[in-house]
């Protein structure tokens, strides 16, 4: 080509400004997403929190390609969906889905294999281990975010068909205090109101909880009413200052596990000033302590609440005098009081008395039963209400949340599941010891040879221990060692920890129902079909179930179709529960797959609407036939907790001990873990969608302006945060708004050095066996200077295959 | 003779219609197209930096253009005139000129 | 004055209302754009020092501003780690700028016809539900001067305050697209006009970048 000394420099100057300008000379047509084709809308619920707000997923072909909310909504009230939950379905066609079986080989690799090797090895082992270990050598530890149809189908595997109650699950770690709140001050797990008290209240408390990032629809519910009622009076208490407090009139700071003192102290000022209602606490109260056996008086109650002056509640919780006064008045002088707590009250070493204290403050100012007025605990996963409480999967359960060691239930439930006949175990019985708890079964899970754990072999789902058990360093070689399997749509760390991956099927590829925070139990219609040759859950538990002898127990196991396995595992539910106060008989699969609402039990046939408010007579169908279950009414009981003998709820006599770690001279400082509104639990989903994830895409450690000042901590130096258990490696965020001495880690990065759980206390609470996350002693140091941190970190394919966590 | 490279932003879907408008201006060649992201490098050859003012003015009046800037600059003789000093630029002049409006 | 220092002089001053673009800022503590493009002599200091790699050389050309640092906001904000003032040479960036609450780059613009908070906000007080939109709260999150640089106006409608930093983390965390709901608008500037907003917005509605 000839070039001439122009053409050269004409040639060149384009070149460059070719090059700057980003042309690409390979140009083929990169087709611009014009505005979405949707060929349908199917009907579902959101995949993440306990709010429970119910979608649309948009399909084309067999792809999700969009989502809206639903407007008929009675969760998520017009439609409305945060940014994490309008984004959520992308994870369903996420390249590094898990799509096949693996099983781990001789030398640590994990390797693909059939559905037909993978099942039979586990048929193999779980043989094994109940002949030569027991029936309770082998568990099932299930989550709050498989469907209800699914956990009720492995609680009835373990607990009918092994004769095992070795079946819990993640609620352990979220719910389990709550769940012994309810049960203790009322009779019976789960709130007495719903979501429809936040428009009526006049008064709400919101505790140990990050509505604005945990629950952000309800925090909308909640900051829209203030502003459409300014006369709305709300409290909000926290040991940090969050998005949440904006809302408050009142903002209460309280130091990491010491807010039972606060709970008694505005109870003394309630008291002490008259504000509490003599009559209610009259026909519907009753002092006690303990386990609440022993009925106490009134006048111990008070001698009881004597030492907690506002100046003994300062002292020790760092809330100012005079907050306590105002939050007791603002409380008890409303009409109608509502408050609402999450992980802040149960992930606590004396979380089910913290719950307690709560559920007192309502019962001495009789706010329950009117509209507006409830102690609302707000649930963290979308089912873990719906799918492990109602149906009893955890440890001491049965379902309809009844104790498995209540004889009269047990008895009932094994002859409903024909147990006697069916079940694999000689005892031909339900046990009726409770099995053991999340913590313990996972201290209690190792090698063959290894005698100290007596427990070979877990089944998991939907779940990753391996990331979110307190003081994890002590659980993951026992998780190594055993036999476990893992059941999931992602690698995670307790898939690398795992001998055999299923590849599990994404909620709008299956179905199901999720129950959410307000027994409100609703359906999601599948979708999709799944990737690869991923499956639903309860198409696992019913090879299971067939390779172990219990075809028969399990009635769907022959099923091919997963709706129809659902809808079969459902009836079963629904008929087992149908005489308790959780009653869902009403709530029928055509029901649920019509409507566009869901059912909140009780609903104990398909006439009724559904219950809003329990306890109240004309709202709770259970008024009308209580004997059907169990229970006494008087006839001129207008409002009554029909659980409770009397149907008096309890008021608890409670201390406030220091049973959380203890700060000491080398360890000063308090850490409290929580979460971000854009990332879910152990990112393995959140992490992968980049629009969300650009908020937080790894973990950090908040850090007050006075304290960074005195330990020369600059924003985003990189600092090492340590207990005694372990450590971990963050990027600094200084803030002028946080309690001093008081830090804040979120949970959510999967990178090695900043998993959170190597830090955290694993002091249970002694009733619920719960985690106390929320209350670690650790100290600071200085590492270097602001780095960069490769944000997303994300577990992958290969990083499964080594035993390291990196 | 000056030489300059440019980039066009124009409304991709308007290539078409934008063509015959390009091709009126004599000085202007067309050396690279990325028509789907509305982008063309253009090389303008003119006898001073005045003529290439009138030909940028023109270009951004012109509806279905975004933008257009230039790259970079070749002088050429001018450059070796310069020099020998047989030309002044009175950059005085020049700054006052350089007033690009922003739409 | 000699044919080179002419020259110079012409390199160095012109009209600073030019070429703008939003998003587009100038690392932590630069001065005054027309100083500020007489001091910086393109030593890359502050590029190197950066631990996050956020301060990068000028690529497009216009007014002979190769090789100077700019932050594009859109990839990823300045993280206010202060490295950067200190260590430039000429002064172009204020060394005895070292409180990163003092910074200044620029100053955050929300748009509200794409804000999902703006566009939820719109349907309740309108009364209309149709299910697209959702709280979002993402810039607000990710402020390191969340409260005082940023708020939510009736709790939803983020806010910027006199505080703001500009320095663009808002921006990065901003999950719409292609255009981002909130946006720097570097210092310096005399009016949105001649920010080359308009520009911006012109070419990102035809699918530019």
């Amino acid at each position: 080509m000839e070039l001439s000394r122009r053409n050269f420099i004409k040639s060149t100057l384009a070149a460059s400004a070719a090059v700057a300008a980003g042309i690409s000379t390979n140009s083929s047509a990169v087709a611009q997403t014009q505005e979405v084709v949707v060929e349908r809308w199917v009907k579902g619920v959101c995949r993440l929190c306990g709010t429970g707000c119910s979608v649309y997923v948009g399909v084309k072909g067999n792809r999700l390609v969009a989502m809206k909310g639903n407007v008929e909504s009675m969760t998520n009230t017009r439609g409305y969906l945060c940014v994490k939950g309008m984004n959520i379905w992308k994870v369903a066609h996420h390249p590094d889905r898990l799509t096949k079986p693996l099983i781990r080989d001789g030398k640590g690799v994990l390797r693909p294999a059939s559905w037909d090797q993978a099942l039979t090895l586990i048929e193999k082992k779980f043989k094994e281990y109940h002949k030569k270990y027991g029936y309770d050598s082998v568990a099932y530890y299930g989550s709050g975010q498989c469907t209800t149809e699914e956990s009720y189908t492995f609680n009835k595997l373990w607990k009918g068909g092994f004769g095992s109650n070795m079946v819990d699950g993640n609620p352990r770690l979220c719910m389990a205090s709550a769940v012994a709140g309810y049960m203790s001050s009322l009779g019976s797990d789960e709130p007495a109101g719903a979501y429809a008290d936040i428009e009526k209240s006049k008064t709400i408390f919101l505790v140990g909880s990050n509505l604005s990032e945990a629950h952000p629809i309800l925090f909308r519910r909640v900051t829209r009413h203030k502003k459409d009622n300014p006369d709305v009076k709300i409290i909000v208490c926290e040991p940090r200052k969050t998005l949440t407090s904006s809302v408050a009139d009142l903002w209460m700071p309280s130091l990491p596990g010491t807010d039972l003192a606060i709970f008694n102290g505005m109870a003394r000022e309630i008291i002490k000033n008259g504000w509490y209602d003599k009559e209610y606490v009259k026909t519907l109260g009753r002092v006690t302590t303990g386990d609440g056996s022993k009925e106490l008086t009134w006048d111990d109650y008070v001698k009881h609440l004597e030492k907690y002056t506002p100046q003994y509640v300062e002292k020790k919780t760092g809330c100012p005098a005079a907050d306590v006064k105002n939050a007791a008045k603002m409380f008890a002088q409303s009409d109608a009081t509502l408050s609402m707590w999450c992980m802040g009250l149960n992930q606590r070493a004396n979380g089910v008395w913290a719950n307690n204290l709560i559920h007192n403050l309502h019962i001495i100012t009789g706010n329950y039963g009117k509209p507006g007025a409830d102690a609302f605990s707000l649930t963290g996963q979308p089912n873990a209400c719906g799918g492990v409480r109602e149906t009893g999967s955890l440890a001491h359960l049965l379902p309809g949340a009844r104790p498995v060691a209540n004889k009269k239930w047990r008895e009932f439930v094994e002859g409903y599941w024909n147990v006697q006949k069916y079940s694999i175990n000689p005892s031909k019985a339900i046990n009726p010891k409770p099995g053991m708890h999340a913590v313990k079964l996972f201290s209690s899970l190792g090698g063959e040879k290894d005698k100290t754990k007596p427990v070979k072999a877990v089944i998991m789902s939907t779940t990753n221990p391996a990331q979110t058990l307190p003081n994890v360093n002590k659980f993951i070689g026992g998780m190594q060692d055993a036999f476990t399997v893992v059941i999931d749509i992602f690698p995670t760390r307790t898939a690398q920890c795992a001998s055999v991956v299923l590849p599990a099927a994404f909620i709008y590829e299956k179905g199901g129902v999720f129950g959410c925070s307000e027994r409100r139990s609703f359906l999601t219609d599948k979708a999709v079909n799944a990737p690869g040759e991923a499956k639903a859950d309860i198409w696992i538990a019913a090879q299971i179930a067939k390779r172990m002898g219990l075809t028969k127990l399990i009635g769907w196991a022959n099923e091919t179709n997963i709706d129809r396995m659902n809808e079969l595992a459902w009836n079963d539910y629904i008929g087992c529960t149908a005489n308790t106060e959780k009653t869902l008989k009403g709530a029928t699969y055509k029901r649920l797959k019509e409507s566009t609402v869901g059912v909140q039990w009780p609903c104990p046939d398909e006439k009724n609407p559904g219950t809003y408010k329990r306890y109240v007579r004309g709202m709770d169908p259970i008024f009308d036939n209580p004997k059907r279950y169990g229970y006494t009414i008087p006839d001129d009981a207008k409002e009554f907790f029909y659980a409770r003998p009397h149907g008096k709820a309890n008021i608890f006599l409670r201390d406030d001990p220091d049973n959380s770690e203890q700060t000491s001279k080398a360890y000063p400082f308090i850490m409290t873990t929580g979460r971000v509104l854009e990332q879910w639990h152990t990112g393995s989903m959140t992490m992968r969608i980049p629009e969300t994830a650009a908020a937080h895409p790894h973990s950090f450690v908040e850090i007050n302006e006075k304290d960074a000042n005195r330990l020369k901590i600059k924003n985003g130096d990189i600092v090492k945060v340590e207990s005694i258990r372990g450590s971990n490696i963050l990027p600094a965020k200084i803030v002028n708004n946080t309690l001093e001495g008081v830090i804040f880690v979120p949970m959510h990065d999967q990178k090695a050095d900043r998993m959170v759980n190597f830090i955290c206390s694993d002091i249970v609470d002694p009733i619920s066996a719960e985690p106390d996350y929320k209350v670690s002693a650790v100290k600071i140091t200085k590492v270097s200077g602001p780095k960069k941190i490769d944000g997303r970190y994300l577990v992958t394919r290969e990083e499964m295959n080594k035993k390291s966590f990196s | 003779m000056i030489f300059t490279s440019a980039v066009l932003y124009f409304d991709k879907d308007s290539y078409k219609k934008l063509l015959p408008f390009i091709e009126s201006h004599t000085e202007v060649e067309v050396y690279e197209k990325d028509i789907d992201a509305g982008k063309l490098i253009l090389v303008i050859s003119t006898e001073d930096d005045a003529q290439l003012e009138v030909i940028q003015k023109n270009f951004l009046a012109n509806d279905l253009v975004i933008d257009f800037t230039y790259h970079a600059i070749h002088f050429g003789e001018s450059v070796d005139k310069l020099i020998e000093g047989k030309i002044e630029i009175d950059f005085e002049d020049i700054n006052s000129k350089k007033k690009n409006k922003l739409q | 004055m000699s044919l080179i220092n002419k020259i110079k002089l012409f390199l160095n001053s012109f009209d600073d209302n030019e070429y703008y673009r939003i998003n587009r800022m100038r690392p932590p503590g630069a001065v005054d754009e027309k100083l500020f493009m007489k001091l910086c002599v393109r030593c890359s200091k502050c590029i190197e020092i950066c631990p996050y790699r956020v301060i990068k050389r000028s690529d497009l050309t216009k007014n002979l501003e190769a090789g100077t640092p700019y932050i594009y906001a859109e990839e990823k904000g300045c993280q206010l780690c202060m490295n950067c003032t200190s260590v430039c040479p000429t002064g172009a960036l204020d060394n005895k700028l070292t409180y990163f609450r003092d910074t200044r780059i620029g100053v955050a613009i929300v748009d509200d016809t794409i804000c999902l908070n703006h566009l939820l906000y719109n349907q309740e007080e309108a009364g209309i539900a149709d299910g697209t939109v959702a709280v979002c709260n993402q810039c607000f999150n990710s402020c390191p001067l969340k409260f005082d640089a940023i708020y939510l106006e009736d709790m939803i409608l983020p806010t910027i305050t006199d505080k703001c930093t500009g320095c663009g983390i808002c921006t990065e965390s901003c999950p719409t697209s292609p255009q981002k709901a909130i946006n720097i608008l570097p210092n310096g500037m005399a009016d949105i006009n001649s920010a080359g907003y308009k520009q911006y917005l012109k070419r990102i509605e035809k699918g530019g970048r």
